[in-house]
């Protein structure tokens, strides 16, 4: 028996010098080719503008690569599907990472390839050669025998798969035969392999097979999973295996600022010769980056509520399209918002942000279609009833183009204090919106409030027609100009005001207060009323004195719960006050399904498949819950309109939050 | 193909409009001003022209100094250039406008000349057949379709009448005014109407164009619409006749 220190494996068994003299040659070739093809794809980024790397925010960045690449937080929100991936992903980087070890014993000065650390090395790479074979299995099992829909596969997919698989397999088979034949130094079978113990277990199935006929095996499996693995790393950069080092980037490199509140780019509009992308040298290196970074998973697609409603949008398809104009280096002959990307595929999202939360390598699907937007009505292809109430938000400063002094209507017969009119300030501005303020069935919103934060003792006042629309879904709907003016109007006021504390019950509002008017020059501490009451109720301040006798079931808002991670104030009202437990649909909080009213889709009429708010109504009444509770103006209107329409009313009633709470004052 | 079209600048006509204390001018303060929408309609058929056929767009108005705006808005939405008629004040004059129109449109030479139907201030609808009769050429009114057939010169213009549509013919260089459901105006974004400050806008005043000032027509008074009262509930079809009979006398 071998001394244990000397134990070792013999890489280059059996191979004359011709052999290995043609192996490092192809090797030298292998990294050429990587490296070149890696240029061509990389070039293809750096016609965008602005750096590739913001130099920000590193430790942040480095904790995203930690959760989302390392630890697969994204993918392992499904199961099997993120189980399959995590033991492919681990199986391959630490398989990886034994042949980098391998590579260093074998070709620098330093040796330690042998005794204790050769064996825990086999134990380990037998291992997680295991969780790869097992993840592709997973794979196989998912894609060759159960098919899930909405998927179409690539010549590229296949590829991916079947080279990992090959890969796995003929490296096993060439431990094995090693083990089986027996090496130069080492006779067959010795003990010590027993820490290889996959092969060493396949390899006892070999017993009294000719060792001339196993040493000749073992050379072609050698050599099959040699040129495999060179190959495979050569034409890297053409196939879907690019995402190992493109969706690593991008993980990195996308910019949390215009990211995580899906807070549309700035524009300078004094400077700006046109408005949004229409050429690809108007993409950030970085999202150019990002469209080589998608490998067609369907996650961002299987959530949007626009492709689940038969509209002509899938975020997929709009990233795959994009990139298909990159690879034919393309925009010139085909404008890229209303040609490549058509008028109606972007004018279907609601901006519900949830192909962002739902990609796992930090697509920003929603920013690029807010940018092609910009296009479109730069270029004056906004529709036409979107057109209407942009044009009404511009001289009436509210979409419903109502005179704005006539911004206080809803609150008739209550004394709400005005700030114009409250002497020695006030504590907290409250910022009632266009919604409760103009349509009749909100403007119950805004008078729910204000006996609620009577009942609480707050200090506040509101604006009334001094208050502008945000314009928030005018930003989305690519009207950047309206936006701005608005914004600009509303901070003057804010100032005049020493306004340092907003309180709003819309989400679209809170969204746009809090991470929008950052970008033109304004911060304040904006909160939404669930978050608010829910304080109020805590400190005792908001007496609930009654019960909210019928069963409610809640709504996740787009703005409130994916932009703002605002999903639990909600529901610690509800259930302060429900009298049975609150009821939840299927797709809640960070897969909350859209009202179909963001985004600037409430003023158009998108008449393509179905509507999105009927989908919902359905999904909320099917809980059996009386009462739908929203915590956003722009969900009930939609919800009301769905009620209506479906003639649902018997079934469901959809209330704000304030509603209810006000009934249990 | 020379297409002039005509753009006014009225009060919002979603705003509400106050008579000032004088009795005959309303209160303009804090008043938005837009392109009165019959005449954005005009305009936007006659971009449309251009882009079928070719040519060149030029906006006109007649108005104050602000009117720059409106046509401005034109030139956003992607007419060539501009020419500003000076006048204040005398807007409320169909016949000054008409003339001030005819000495620019002689010197413009044109194909066509598009405006709206009427517009949405004063609602008299009379510049249109003034000007036509001025120039001594046809005029086509209220159009809902308008057909360019380039060759023959001649417009097919369909109108809305009564029980039906009404196409007639006419002959270029003619007059045409645009109905409601001519079509739907293109939005011009606000950073499109900044960036079309870098089109050409002439100023010319009535002064220069030789046009008399004095109206021939003044406002002796306005006044608001009386209050609207509210409705009342009738408690059954017997009430609801006598009401009808008796009170407000209509059957």
């Amino acid at each position: 028996m071998e001394p244990i220190e000397s134990v070792t494996r013999e890489v280059f068994l059996r191979f004359s010098l011709a052999e290995r003299i043609v192996f490092y040659a192809l090797s030298m070739l292998t990294i050429g080719v990587f490296v070149y093809g890696f240029y061509v794809q990389a070039r293809r980024w750096m016609q965008g503008r602005d750096a590739l790397f913001a130099w920000n925010r590193i430790p942040e960045r480095l904790l995203r690569v930690f959760r989302q690449v390392l630890g697969q937080a994204k993918l392992l929100r499904e199961s099997y599907r993120g189980f399959a991936h995590l033991l492919v992903f681990w199986g391959f980087v630490v398989l990886f990472i034994g042949t980098v070890i391998l590579t260093i014993d074998e070709d620098t000065p330093l040796r330690f390839f042998y005794g204790d650390f050769y064996l825990a090395y086999s134990w380990t790479l037998d291992l997680f050669g295991l969780f790869l074979l097992g993840g592709l299995v997973l794979f196989g099992v998912r894609r060759y025998g159960l098919r899930p829909g909405g998927l179409s596969y690539k010549w590229d997919d296949h590829f991916l798969f079947w080279m990992l698989l090959l890969l796995g397999i003929t490296g096993f088979s060439t431990e094995t035969l090693r083990i089986a034949g027996g090496g130069v130094a080492f006779p067959a079978y010795p003990e010590f392999e027993r820490a290889s113990f996959v092969g060493f277990g396949a390899a006892k199935m070999l017993r009294g097979v000719d060792p001339v006929l196993l040493h000749g095996l073992h050379k072609a499996s050698w050599w099959v999973h040699g040129l495999l693995s060179l190959g495979f790393i050569a034409v890297l950069s053409y196939t879907k295996a690019f995402h190992f080092l493109s969706s690593l980037f991008n993980v990195f490199l996308a910019p949390f600022e215009t990211k995580q509140h899906g807070v549309p780019s700035y524009i300078d509009l004094e400077t700006a010769e046109s408005i949004g992308y229409n050429t690809l040298s108007d993409f950030t290196k970085q999202e150019l980056l990002s469209l080589d970074a998608c490998t067609r998973c369907g996650r961002c697609q299987e959530v949007c509520p626009a492709y689940a409603t038969q509209k002509p949008l899938s975020p997929k398809a709009v990233v795959l399209d994009l990139k298909g104009a990159m690879l034919e280096g393309g925009g010139e002959d085909k404008p890229l918002a209303g040609g490549v990307i058509m008028d109606d595929v972007l004018w279907s999202c609601t901006t519900c942000r949830a192909c962002v939360e739902a990609c796992p390598v930090e697509i920003n699907q929603m920013g690029l279609i807010l940018e092609l937007r910009r296009s479109l009505v730069f270029e004056m292809r906004t529709p036409s009833t979107l057109g209407q109430s942009l044009k009404r938000t511009t001289n009436s400063a509210n979409p419903w183009g109502l005179p704005n002094e006539d911004r206080l209507a809803w609150a008739k017969g209550l004394s709400v204090p005005l700030a114009a009119e409250t002497e020695g300030g006030f504590e907290w501005l409250y910022w009632v919106g266009c919604s409760a303020s103009f349509d009749p069935r909100n403007q119950k919103i805004a008078r729910s409030m204000v006996r609620l934060l009577e009942a609480s003792g707050v200090n506040y006042a509101v604006l009334g027609p001094e208050e502008k629309c945000t314009a928030e879904w005018a930003r989305r709907a690519g009207e950047e100009g309206l936006f701005q003016m608005n914004t600009l109007e509303n901070i003057e006021t804010f100032k005049r005001y020493n306004v340092s504390k907003i309180l709003t019950h819309c989400p679209h509002c809170l969204n746009t207060l809090k991470n929008d008017y950052p970008q033109l020059g304004f911060k304040a501490q904006v909160v939404h009323h669930s978050t608010f009451l829910r304080d109020m109720l805590k400190q005792g301040r908001l007496k609930l004195g009654g019960k909210f006798p019928e069963s409610l079931v809640f709504h996740d808002s787009c703005y409130l719960g994916r932009y703002n991670g605002e999903y639990d104030a909600p529901r610690e009202l509800l259930h302060a006050v429900a009298e049975s437990p609150v009821r939840e649909m299927e797709r809640r909080r960070e897969k909350s399904f859209c009202c179909g009213g963001g985004g600037g889709l409430s003023w158009m009429e998108l008449d393509i498949g179905k509507k999105i708010n009927h989908e919902r109504i359905e999904e909320a009444a099917a809980t059996g819950g009386k009462i739908l509770a929203a915590a956003c103006p722009f969900c009930v209107f939609m919800f009301d309109d769905a009620i209506k329409v479906r003639n649902l009313e018997e079934e469901i009633k959809v209330k704000d939050l304030s509603e209810i709470l006000v009934e249990c004052l | 193909m020379k297409l002039l079209v005509v753009a006014k600048r009225v009060p919002d006509p979603e705003a509400k409009i106050r008579v000032k204390p004088d009795g005959n001018s309303i209160v303009t303060e804090q008043l938005k001003f837009v392109i009165n929408p019959f005449d954005e309609i005009a305009v936007e058929e006659a971009l449309r022209i251009k882009e079928k056929l070719g040519g060149e767009v030029v906006v006109l108005s007649v108005g104050p100094a602000e009117a720059a705006e409106q046509v401005r808005t034109a030139l956003a939405m992607g007419a060539d250039r501009g020419v500003l008629i000076k006048a204040d004040g005398v807007c409320a004059d169909p016949g000054i406008i008409a003339r001030a129109l005819a000495e620019v449109a002689k010197q413009e030479g044109f194909d066509v000349l598009l405006m709206g139907k009427q517009a949405v201030d004063t609602d008299y609808g009379q510049t249109c057949g003034m000007l036509a009769q001025i120039l001594g050429v046809p005029y086509a009114a209220f159009a809902c379709k308008v057909e360019v057939e380039g060759e023959s010169k001649r417009l097919a213009v369909v109108r809305e009448v009564d029980g039906g549509l009404e196409t007639k013919l006419i002959g270029m260089p003619c007059i045409v005014t645009a109905d409601l459901r001519l079509n739907e105006p293109r939005y011009a974004s606000l950073p499109g109407i900044m960036k079309a400050k870098k089109k050409e806008i002439r100023q010319v005043s009535l002064e220069e164009l030789g046009v008399g000032v004095t109206p021939k027509l003044r406002v002796e008074s306005l006044e608001e619409p009386p209050k609207r009262q509210g409705g009342r509930k009738v408690g059954s079809v017997e009430e609801l006749v006598r009401a009808l009979h008796d009170e407000a006398k209509v059957i």
